[in-house]
């Protein structure tokens, strides 16, 4: 074997020695009791739960404010249904990362061409994509802080709370890096359990406040019902989106890949999709929707800036330290995301160009903080025309990005005899493609006129 | 040709599920065209209708797995240059 390939079987998480152990535990686990085996996945997982709290951010928080204030309980299945599309996505990278050695981006490169690989996928879909999403997340995370300080009669202005945000997620971000050392990855995994945890105590809380209709939620989370209306389809399309895309795809293949991922652990990447993944998200974003849509019940005026949907529920909520609670919960959401932003970021960069993936180099911080340049959103806001023009690509890309993945589930260049064998796969793949594909066709109609903007 | 094998065969550049993925494209921009015109100027539903038709056809032939008899045990192991 060369020098190199040596070097590379040593940096690959899935040869060091606790992915080793834990590839032995796994083959053991498998032989015992479902209940053992369910709470022994529990323990293990992981990913799933950094995808979780990546996918819990400003732009989802923000949709599901909008879909529970505009129109109640009936859109509660939109978060639940995208993510469990999503989820086949989720299973498919779960897929490339048991079955292969080669990273997916460089797979696209080999197979499909280096455009739709490191440019598409890498390059502008997760890692300009990244940096530029950032904006969103200092803007509404800052406006949290300021109104959290100001409910105690703290005057901390926005240009200087955002240095909350850095504090918090700087550590975290640089301690994960591009995902190297098997045990800073765990630590930043249970710091976005405990992340995930806040979220649903706090937002749990909020709603014990504003009251639920238990009735209205189950019909809303398991009826889909379609919103009338031109309107109400655009809010539909933007909100399916929001919670699952192609980052979210490349975030959970590297999460998978860091903590060294083998053939043995397919059924641990399912499992923590679905229980790190789907019920966190759908949860979370389920008791934001129901706060907001007991607050706006019937009233005019829907919050759309970061210091709206911050301020919006404090009215109906006469307890400071709920009050306090549902700040913090908006605090949790936005530095997950952000670390999980840098994450992608850094990753991303390191799969699309040649350079070395070295923690040690001058440039690998850089790397890993450049969406840290996103703190000028707690200035400026969103740099509303990027945004705009990243989330045009990003649109054009996810379908680009989820034709080429599905090409490479079922390549058997690739994935040799794990190539998809089930038909259902290969239909939930396609249903989530054909969203993206919906996704970008109502976008380009937009621009052209023909579709509401 | 069975579809299995139409899928899996090259066909001038491209494999079959590749044309494929270029019909559901098509039949995924006919909904929201069609449903466009049908909501907004309120002309008939067909085209959003059509579109639907294209999109369940083409996830029914795209859902088809790859035929394993077809692979030779060495393709991937030459092909990633292990």
């Amino acid at each position: 074997m060369s020098n190199e390939k040596v070097e590379a079987t040593a940096l690959n998480p899935r040869y060091q020695e606790e992915a080793l152990k834990e590839k032995a535990y796994l083959i053991e686990l498998k032989k015992k009791p479902p209940i053992e085996k369910f709470l022994g996945y529990c323990r293990l997982s992981g990913p799933g739960f950094m995808n979780a709290a990546f996918t819990l951010g400003a732009g989802s928080f923000a949709s599901s404010v909008t879909l529970g204030a505009a129109y109640g309980y009936d859109m509660l299945w939109v978060p639940l249904y995208s993510f469990a599309f999503g989820i086949f996505m989720l299973a498919l990278a779960a897929r490339f990362v048991t079955a292969s050695d080669m990273d997916v981006i460089k797979a696209q490169d080999k197979f499909h061409g280096k455009f739709i690989g490191s440019f598409a996928t890498g390059l502008v879909a997760c890692f300009i994509a990244s940096i530029v999403f950032n904006f969103g997340q200092y803007a509404l995370g800052s406006d949290a802080l300021t109104s959290m300080f100001a409910i105690l009669n703290l005057n901390v202005p926005k240009n200087i709370s955002w240095i909350i945000l850095v504090a918090v997620s700087v550590p975290l971000s640089l301690m994960y890096g591009s995902g190297e050392n098997p045990k800073a990855v765990r630590i930043v995994e249970n710091s976005m359990k405990i992340m995930i945890g806040i979220m649903l105590v706090v937002f749990g809380a909020v709603i014990c406040v504003t009251g639920i209709d238990f009735p209205a939620m189950i019909k809303g989370l398991l009826l889909p019902k379609l919103p009338s209306g031109i309107d109400g389809i655009v809010t539909l399309i933007a909100s399916l989106t929001a919670t699952i895309g192609v980052m979210d795809w490349v975030l959970f293949n590297n999460g998978m890949e860091s903590r060294g991922y083998s053939e043995e652990h397919e059924t641990l990447g399912r499992f923590d999709s679905v229980f790190g993944g789907l019920l966190p998200v759908t949860l979370v974003l389920s008791l934001v929707t129901i706060a907001f849509a007991e607050a706006f019940a019937g009233k005019e005026g829907i919050p759309t800036t970061s210091k709206e949907l911050c301020d919006a529920l404090v009215g109906v909520i006469p307890s400071v330290w709920i009050q306090a609670g549902f700040y913090i919960g908006i605090i949790a959401l936005v530095c997950s995301s952000m670390i999980g932003l840098s994450i992608t970021c850094a990753t991303s960069f390191y799969q699309c160009t040649n350079v070395k993936r070295d923690p040690k180099a001058w440039y690998h911080p850089i790397v890993v903080l450049a969406p840290q340049i996103g703190f000028l959103g707690a200035f400026f806001g969103k740099p509303v025309a990027i945004v705009v023009a990243v989330a045009a690509m990003q649109s054009l890309f996810n379908w680009i990005s989820g034709n080429s993945w599905y090409l490479l589930g079922n390549d058997p260049r690739y994935l040799g005899k794990k190539v998809i064998q089930s038909r259902i796969f290969n239909i939930g793949i396609l249903c989530c493609i054909s969203i993206l594909n919906i996704v970008f066709i109502t976008f380009i109609m937009s621009k052209l006129g023909a579709w509401p903007e | 040709m069975s579809i299995r094998k139409f899928l899996d065969a090259k066909h001038g550049r491209f494999i079959g599920r590749v044309y494929f993925l270029v019909i559901l494209f098509i039949g995924n921009a006919l909904i929201p065209i069609g449903a466009v015109s049908h909501f907004l100027k309120g002309s008939s539903p067909f085209v959003m209708y059509l579109g639907i038709i294209i999109t369940v056809l083409s996830i029914a032939v795209l859902s088809t797995p790859y035929d394993l008899s077809q692979y030779k045990e060495d393709e991937k192991k030459e092909e990633q240059n292990i």
